[in-house]
């Protein structure tokens, strides 16, 4: 499977229920066996087999977004912040964003998701992601 | 192992000076003994001492060389805002 944007994401931030610039984003991490549906799956609940192991928290880490526009190359970057799990043991092969409401899971609207095209591995070390960009070309 | 001491008691008051400076003299060197007896025993907390560092720095090299750090990579997803005529 490769990265994608739910297509949910779309619809919402297009009806306005998504501010990138101020609503509060996570970032969880899945094993290779979430089989992410860019079009059936739209909140948290939707997605299974997150990772679990020491220094990590169910649901993840908060992650800082910025959103710049590039007029020279017509486009929009939606930065999707990296993080870090410090003294962690964790094999994650996807992070899935997500915008997080601070309750239920089947209240937070699903992002995107990076799939990292390979199981990655920390044993008793740091687990860092790196960042993502959510770019939008207008063609 | 089991060691058998006996002991004598004498009054050093009806001792003569020869009883005397012998006595005097394994007094000494029962110190001299000691003292021996001492050294050795701080070369052996010292031989301790430095084997417990020893084995405390090949513990933590242990934890360290288990530790291992990973990082993922970051992606860049691509979405297309096309007319549509």
């Amino acid at each position: 499977m490769a990265s994608l944007i739910y297509n949910r994401a779309l619809e919402l931030w297009a009806r306005g229920n998504i501010d990138f610039d101020t609503d509060t984003f996570k970032v969880m991490l899945t094993t290779s066996a979430y089989a992410e549906n860019k079009d059936t799956h739209d909140f948290r609940d939707d997605v299974t087999n997150e990772v679990a192991g020491a220094g990590y928290t169910a649901g993840g880490n908060t992650a800082t977004v910025t959103v710049t526009l590039d007029t020279a190359n017509d486009r929009l970057d939606i930065t999707l912040g990296g993080t870090t799990w410090p003294a962690s043991t964790i094999t994650a092969r996807k992070a899935v964003y997500y915008k997080s409401r601070g309750g239920a899971a089947t209240a937070d609207e699903l992002i995107a998701v990076n799939d990292f095209g390979a199981d990655v591995i920390s044993s008793s070390g740091t687990f860092t992601l790196n960042a993502s960009t959510l770019r939008i070309t207008n063609t | 192992m089991t060691q058998q001491t006996t002991t004598v008691s004498y009054k050093l008051s009806e001792m003569t000076v020869d009883q005397l400076v012998q006595v005097s003299q394994g007094l000494g060197h029962q110190i001299d003994k000691l003292r021996a007896d001492r050294v050795h025993l701080g070369k052996l907390i010292a031989q301790k001492l430095r084997d417990q560092r020893v084995a405390d720095l090949k513990a933590q090299i242990a934890d360290l060389e288990a530790q291992v750090n990973a990082e993922a990579p970051g992606a860049v997803i691509e979405a297309t805002a096309a007319t549509v005529s």
